[in-house]
């Protein structure tokens, strides 16, 4: 028996001794994958946030009020604490978009078996994903972490400066179309917005303008100088066309739809109605994309917008398009109609020469060709005295004003930031029903002007966040912008 | 049941011994050790004989015609311990007086602590406490656990309602921000998984089945006595596990030569909900929002106007859309189309019917739950060894239709003497589950309770659902009340109620093989050597589907899951007199652990194809990758303790582990925890008439803490490629190849005495434990690019009181009462966390409220927004409403009760004995999103109450109706305004409240048992011959809450067993549960 003991105490030590801390390895998970990968899944998480309509994670849509909510109108009513709508998307901005972008650049720097001008060229098409995420989120908070962010070793990070940060990324732009080489590859089909073109560098150095133009317009009332330099520089180079517009190709089965389709069609829910503000200006001047971009009232040929914010019974209003409820419906980063209607306003502030008039034409003819309006139903829209240029009411602000926010539908985010810079169109003020069943309508509009910085900013990152909330003039929804200054 | 007796009396027949030789007779008395008195009454008993007789009025007695030969006499009597010796009859009278010891105090009580040294109650120098398996067994419960509630000071325990629900399971509070906090289970002496099988989408609120913990695979018949080490000192030799304590429990043995027995228990209870935890309902409006719905002038704003019969006429329809009660008055004389007018099967087709609140309102749906559990333990002593047999089956139906959990345990146990010197024993246990129709939990249209108490109509009739769905079953229609549009084709948020339970449901399994076989050799008198060999290991499915027209995406869902642990121990336990005062006993060994964790997860994609087929070749679109996890975890252990014992007064233990683990970076993975432990008899040292016992009791322990699986090298997470794109992404967590272990740090001290000859005794302990460096994923800035990183930083304090006081204030020679109380009070706080970080988020869930560990504040703080304060009064603004704050972020609750106790009382009258135990938390808030939504969408009475204007509060202000809600005004002075509360998202809930409105003090006083239970005379039992023993009771569990605080739910309830506490949603009613028990040994 004691022989057992001796057999026991042996195989006891000698397990004892093997290597402990193999039995440590992940055996189901990566640890070494290319840098082409999380390009594509940034790319993807940004055409993903910018299209959706998750009431936890965009409701740009209801801000701008495209949409608005039938049976629970929390979001159409900006309440933003009770989902922590903010901490979402900074989530989604900074770790699924920013983080895999600035990884992608570290794997792709060290990876021997990519070309140098290959390199090159992605490391461009990076940086330009990287500063139009960064733009997109100064349009939405203001500062933000930026100098100090997407370091893991300082978790901590300070605010920087919007205007500055506006600033930095333009040099970053620029450093980076200087980079882009058409004579060499780039990503090919890890990219999701250019990898299908003939010549898909080309397309990334227009894109790049076409972010730098509305950079530029962005902060026209705040720093005129500036933004004309912008202007001036990206005008020539940018998009020409429909086809040149940023987009993404969603496949036709989870979980690579068009988020859309989830919240529409697969939910099975009825939570959204076309919006009264939008559809009523519609109606006003017989838009033909109103049949593209919503249906009809159910049983009738008419659309009939819910009223914002108010409990609006579904079967009772008009509903998002059929092409919008598809799951392959293209996800928008941004469209030539957005360029046109900025050349059309560079014209009127002076800081481009040509005509407003033809830029605002190929505005909205760009936006009908997107959505299919036939040709003649374009001419007929352009010849209304409320649409043509010169007769439409209102300075260049109003006009291109609601153009563009008619032309940016489903862009919620930067329909937003257009109506928040150029104050135009009017928005509604909320409406709410009375005892009796009366809708009434509150005393005045409150849009938001800016989101509040995520609940987990102010618990991890305290002294920085009050650093910021200071220098913004109060972390609140009321709060304007540094670009908002009219 | 005959069938069984029938076969046990077989067996008794063939084993026991045929020849009988010289006969003679055992005679004597039997006396309290302690004063001497007679004991009438007594049972004296001869196992292997099948023999027993009781004392007589003096304490006499005598047992004749007995074989030559040794048998072992015990001898039981209530109140005291029981007693076994060995008598030797060889044809004459052998006298035997016996002297009983009182067993409520039990100084003499075996205790098993760590490695399964056995100690008395005098040699423990620290915090233990003991419960015998039979306060367990006789309660009868499907899950041991749930019995150990209110016995032991400091243990908290709290079971979700759910059939077979996991409990929570934490001793003196919260320790660790993020990791375990769940004590450890030791069966004799090796480690027995308990871990939480949910999901932590299912613990965070979102939706998902509780599957339970594993502990409950233990067979609760088998348990002979469950120890609870309370304090890392108690526990120090288990190593990094025992920091949060251990439960350890002993099986039961076989005896060397007590010849055959044979134990039946057997048991029917019937359980129903409580009414008092379950939603209460207004019965004056019905389904609706609010006056949303008119088209046209002339409409009725609280319904649908629709022409249903073609007369021209718009006719009223319920607004079925409308997941909520804020709608039309009720009023039979309106004839109203509701949702069956759309159901073609429907006898109501195409009829309006009147407006009325349904007769059957949800607690209808509760149906009465049936559980039959049967247990045969069949144990042989012989010469050698001996071997014992046990099978439980339990069967379980619950309070939900179409729910049932099945049990199966086997256990084999046995022990034979090879030579004088060597022992071999084996143990080995098979336990077999299988659930179907686990509840739904969180906020998901697969718990119903999430729709009755949050989003439902008082209009619909449950009996109607359930025709509705037996009518539509074979055509897969799910005929909701909440139809989609009038094509009442779909559901546009809840299904129906049946469909829910006969459509939706998940069955699951799980094998598990658990034993040990070890080697014990005697090496000399003062030292044995033990080499063990032990397994745990269970396979695992949960299967979980979504039929075909539910609201939810259909789908099936497989997840299996293996664990495995495998324990190499090799032990030296020692006991030596090292002179006439002093005594060194102690264990010198080594344990090493190896744990592998791996599992499956895959669904189908994007919904089925066909009905009715669960299965993944029926996804709608192709499936995606299934997630796998496969983890190691590797713990070498070397440990030794040390007793010293002089003159039994004076205690000194040493104890001293050093381990080294896997999980940490290879040149920081090894860690050494020492404790020491002292304990003073000074009753030995005083002459005091008044006092029996008094001993003082000190100890400090450290105990190291492992980081969790793969916390040091970082790997990235694996979207489903983008069409034949892949894609990759940076994991949200960072860890940290430059991790060290996590420590806890503990000081203890224990007072215990008795007095009056140990009629009334009591322990009381405080102690003091950090724990720090421990191991986060710390919450960072997102704006790192990560959500979170691995960090050694943090500590939490805990300070605490544990009272027992144990009294017998009557003794009489036929009626004996027991009385105990546990109390106990942790003050817990968390006292740093990583630089620059005020708070942790434990989690984030529905309601915009998020449970935390924050600097300064107790572990679980809940926070949310909250009411803006004026002289300590909530503000009401002019509107009627209350004013609240612009952030989530303010504390408004803290999930750590104030104090638990507990009272038992045990009355024992001759064969008849009554118990019942009190059990009560004082404080520890809940937030209820049960309330916060169901108030808002005027389901409950309070939404349609009668205002101090004698009007209901839903008429028109203008009218005298409204609200007025406590508070004051913005100029301090009392609220007086009355608040318009005539459709949802006004007066009550989410809408226009702060979070704080809605939490509550989760206070209870419950009666959580009460046994009445009758042993039959042994006269008798001598009369029919055969039996040894029939024991009858009435056993009631959870029978009434005496006392809370918190409206139509269970005070108990939460989400699931974890560290995220203070929160319901969706919440179960509890069951009151009557059980009828017959055991009968033989």
């Amino acid at each position: 028996m004691k022989k057992l003991f001796f057999l026991i105490l042996t195989v006891t030590v000698l397990a004892s001794c093997s290597d402990l801390t193999d039995l440590n390895k992940d055996p189901k998970n990566p640890a070494k994958v290319s840098g082409e990968t999380l390009f594509s899944n940034a790319q993807k998480e940004l055409g993903d946030f910018l299209s959706s309509t998750n009431v936890n994670i965009n409701i740009f849509k209801l801000v701008s009020q495209y949409w608005t909510e039938t049976t629970y109108t929390d979001e159409a009513n900006y309440d933003l604490s009770g989902r922590q709508i903010p901490s979402n998307d900074w989530s989604i901005l900074y770790r699924n978009v920013l983080k895999d972008l600035d990884q992608s650049s570290k794997l792709i720097a060290d990876d021997n078996t990519i070309p140098a001008g290959v390199k090159q060229n992605e490391q461009a098409c990076i940086e330009i994903m990287k500063v139009l995420t960064y733009s997109n989120m100064v349009n939405i908070w203001g500062d933000i972490p930026y100098s100090e962010a997407l370091n893991i070793d300082n978790t901590l990070p300070k605010y920087d400066d919007g205007m500055s940060i506006y600033k930095d990324l333009v040099k970053r732009l620029d450093a980076a179309k200087n980079k882009l080489d058409p004579s060499n590859g780039g990503f090919g089909s890890a990219d999701l917005i250019y990898g299908s073109s003939s010549n898909s560098i080309e397309e990334w150095i227009k894109f790049a303008n076409s972010i730098k133009l509305r950079m530029g317009i962005t902060i026209a009332d705040v720093d005129a100088q500036t933004a004309q330099q912008w202007i001036q520089d990206a005008a020539p180079n940018a998009f020409t066309s429909n086809d040149d517009n940023a987009l993404i190709y969603y496949k036709p089965s989870p979980p690579n739809t068009n988020p859309l389709w989830e919240d529409l069609v697969q939910s099975g829910r009825a939570d959204f109605v076309a919006a009264n503000t939008v559809v009523d200006t519609m109606n006003a001047i017989n838009d033909p994309r109103r049949g593209e971009y919503f249906t009809a009232k159910p049983d009738t040929t008419i659309f009939v917008g819910g009223y914002y914010a108010a409990n609006n019974k579904y079967g009772n209003y008009s509903h998002p398009g059929d092409k919008v409820e598809e799951p392959t419906f293209p996800g928008i980063y941004m469209q030539y109609s957005e360029v046109a209607f900025i050349k059309a306003e560079a014209v009127e502030r002076g800081f481009l020469n040509g005509s407003a008039e033809q830029h605002y034409n190929n505005g909205i003819r760009a936006s009908m060709e997107y959505w299919g309006v036939a040709d003649q139903d374009i001419q007929d829209y352009l010849n209304q005295s409320d649409v043509a240029y010169n007769s439409a009411p209102g300075d260049f602000k109003a006009k291109i004003g609601l153009q563009k926010w008619l032309a940016l539908y489903l862009q919620g985010l930067q329909a937003w930031t257009e109506f928040r810079r150029l104050d135009n169109p009017t928005l509604n003020a909320r409406y709410y029903y009375d005892r009796s069943g009366n809708l009434q309508q509150n005393d005045q509009e409150d849009v938001p002007k800016r989101f509040t910085y995520p609940i987990k900013e102010q618990n991890v990152n305290t002294a920085q966040y009050n650093k910021a909330s200071d220098a913004i003039g109060g972390d609140d929804v009321s709060t304007k912008l540094f670009w908002d200054v009219n | 049941m005959i069938k069984k007796s029938l076969s046990i009396q077989l067996l008794l027949i063939l084993l026991l011994p045929a020849v009988m030789l010289a006969q003679g007779s055992i005679e004597g008395k039997v006396t309290d050790a302690s004063t001497g008195d007679p004991l009438p009454g007594a049972n004296v008993y001869i196992k292997k004989l099948n023999k027993g007789v009781a004392t007589d009025a003096n304490g006499n007695y005598t047992l004749e015609s007995i074989s030559a030969g040794t048998y072992q006499l015990t001898v039981s009597y209530v109140g005291y311990k029981n007693y076994a010796d060995n008598v030797t009859v060889d044809g004459e009278t052998v006298t035997k007086n016996i002297k009983l010891q009182p067993s409520s105090m039990g100084l003499n009580e075996v205790y098993v602590t760590a490695y399964g040294v056995k100690k008395s109650k005098n040699e423990l120098s620290y915090a233990a406490q003991k419960v015998d398996g039979d306060e367990i067994a006789k309660t009868r419960p499907s899950n041991f656990i749930e019995a150990l509630n209110g016995r032991v000071s400091g243990l908290r325990i709290s079971s979700q309602n759910g059939m077979g629900g996991s409990s929570n399971i934490v001793l003196r509070g919260y320790k660790s921000i993020t990791g375990n906090n769940q004590v450890l289970f030791v069966v004799d002496g090796v480690p027995y998984d308990n871990s939480i099988q949910n999901t932590s989408d299912q613990q965070t609120g979102r939706g998902g089945y509780d599957y339970g913990n594993t502990a409950t695979d233990i067979n609760p018949d088998n348990i002979e006595s469950i120890n609870v080490l309370k304090g890392p000192a108690a526990a120090a030799l288990y190593g990094s596990r025992a920091a949060n304590g251990a439960v350890v429990i002993t099986t039961k043995q076989g005896e060397k030569g007590a010849g055959v027995g044979v134990t039946v228990n057997s048991s029917i209870d019937i359980g129903r909900y409580d009414p008092s935890t379950f939603a209460k309902y207004q019965h004056q409006y019905g389904a609706g929002y609010g006056p949303f719905y008119a088209d046209q002038a002339g409409d009725n704003p609280y319904f649908f106007n629709i022409d249903m019969n073609g007369d021209g006429q718009r006719d009223l329809v319920v607004p079925f859309t409308e997941d909520a009660s804020f709608g039309a008055k009720f009023d039979p004389k309106l004839n109203v189309y509701q949702w069956d007018a759309f159901d073609p099967s429907s006898p109501n087709y195409g009829k309006a019917r009147p407006w009325v609140a349904a007769k059957n309102d949800p607690t209808s749906f509760f149906e009465t739950s049936v559980t039959a559990k049967n247990s045969i333990m069949f144990d042989v002593g012989f010469d050698k060894g001996y071997f014992k047999l046990g099978y439980d089956q339990t069967n379980q139906t619950g309070i939900l239709p179409n729910s049932s959990l099945n049990k199966h345990k086997l256990n084999f146990g046995a022990s034979y003497d090879v030579t004088s010197r060597l022992t071999a024993n084996a143990d080995l246990n098979v336990a077999l589950t299988d659930g179907k129709g686990r509840y739904g939990t969180g906020y998901d249209a697969n718990n119903l309770m999430t729709t009755f108490r949050q989003w439902w109509e008082t209009n619909v009739d449950l009996n109607r659902q359930r025709k509705a769905y037996f009518r539509n079953s074979d055509i897969n229609k799910n005929v909701t009340w909440n139809w989609a549009n009038t094509s009442a084709n779909s559901p546009i948020f809840w299904d129906n109620p049946y469909w829910v339970r006969y459509e939706n449901y998940e069955t699951d399994g799980r094998d598990r093989y658990f034993g040990n076989v070890n080697l014990k050799y005697d090496v000399a008198d003062w030292l044995n050597l033990t080499g063990r060999v032990s397994i745990d290991s269970y396979r695992q499915i949960q299967e979980e589907r979504t039929a075909k027209g539910s609201i939810n995406i259909p789908t099936y869902r497989r997840y299996n899951r293996n664990y495995a642990e495998y324990n190499y121990d090799l032990l030296a336990n020692y006991n030596t007199q090292v002179s006439e005062d002093l005594s060194l006993s102690g264990v010198v060994g080594m344990n090493i652990r190896r744990n592998h964790r791996t599992s499956i997860d895959a669904q189908t994609n994007g919904g089925l194809l066909v009905p009715d087929l669960y299965a993944l070749l029926n996804s709608a679109n192709s499936l995606e990758a299934p997630n796998e996890m496969d983890a190691k975890l590797g713990v070498n252990g070397f440990f030794a303790s040390a007793n010293f014992n002089y003159k039994k007064f004076l205690i000194l233990e040493l104890t001293g582990r050093r381990d080294q683990s896997s999980s940490l970076p290879s040149d920081n993975n090894v860690y050494y925890y020492p404790s020491v432990s002292t304990g003073l008899v000074f009753s030995e040292l005083m002459d005091a008439d008044w006092l029996n016992y008094g001993k003082l009791r000190l100890n400090y322990a450290e105990v190291g803490h492992t980081a969790p699986v793969h916390s040091i090298v970082d790997t990235y997470a694996t979207p489903t490629p983008f069409g034949s794109v892949p894609l990759f992404s940076v994991d949200s967590r960072k860890n940290n190849p430059n991790l060290k272990p996590e420590r806890t740090r503990s000081w203890e001290a224990g007072l215990e005495m008795s007095f009056l000859n140990d009629r009334l005794g009591f322990d009381l302990t405080y102690y003091d434990e950090n724990t720090f460096d421990q191991i986060v994923p710390a919450e960072i800035s997102r704006a790192t690019g990560y959500s979170q990183k691995y960090i050694n930083a943090g500590t939490i304090e805990n300070k605490g009181v544990e009272l027992t006081v144990n009294s017998r204030p009557v003794v009489t020679q036929n009626f004996v009462w027991n009385l105990s109380v546990n109390w106990s009070k942790y003050q817990n706080e968390v006292t740093s966390l990583p630089e620059g970080i005020q708070n942790i988020e434990l989690a984030s869930l529905q309601g915009g409220v998020t449970i935390n560990a924050a600097v300064g504040h107790p572990y679980g703080a809940i926070r949310g927004s909250d009411f803006i304060y004026k002289n300590g009064q909530p503000v009401v603004a002019s509107s009627g409403y209350y004013e609240k704050t612009g952030t989530s972020n303010n504390i408004i609750g803290d999930m750590n009760p104030d104090w638990t106790g507990s009272i038992s009382n045990q009355f024992q009258y001759n064969n008849w004995s009554l118990s019942f135990l009190v059990d009560m938390r004082h404080g520890g808030d809940i937030f209820s999103l049960d309330q916060w939504y169901g108030q808002g969408t005027g389901l409950y009475p309070e939404t349609a109450a009668l205002n101090d204007n004698g009007k209901n509060v839903r008429d028109p202000v203008s009218d005298g109706g409204g609200v007025v809600l406590p508070g004051v005004k913005e100029d301090g002075s009392p609220n007086d305004i009355h608040a318009a509360a005539y459709y949802y998202g006004y007066a009550f809930g989410w809408a226009h409240s702060p979070n704080a409105r809605y939490v509550y003090d989760g206070s209870y006083v419950k009666l959580r048992q009460a046994t009445i239970s009758y042993s039959l005379p042994t006269k008798l039992i001598n009369k029919i011959g055969i039996v040894n023993g029939v024991d009858l009771s009435l056993i009631g569990r959870n029978l009434w809450i005496i006392h809370k605080n918190l409206p139509y739910a269970d005070p108990e309830q939460g989400l699931s067993a974890g560290n995220v506490q203070g929160y319901q949603g969706g919440a179960y009613p509890s069951t009151r549960h009557v059980v009828f028990n017959l055991r009968l040994k033989f």
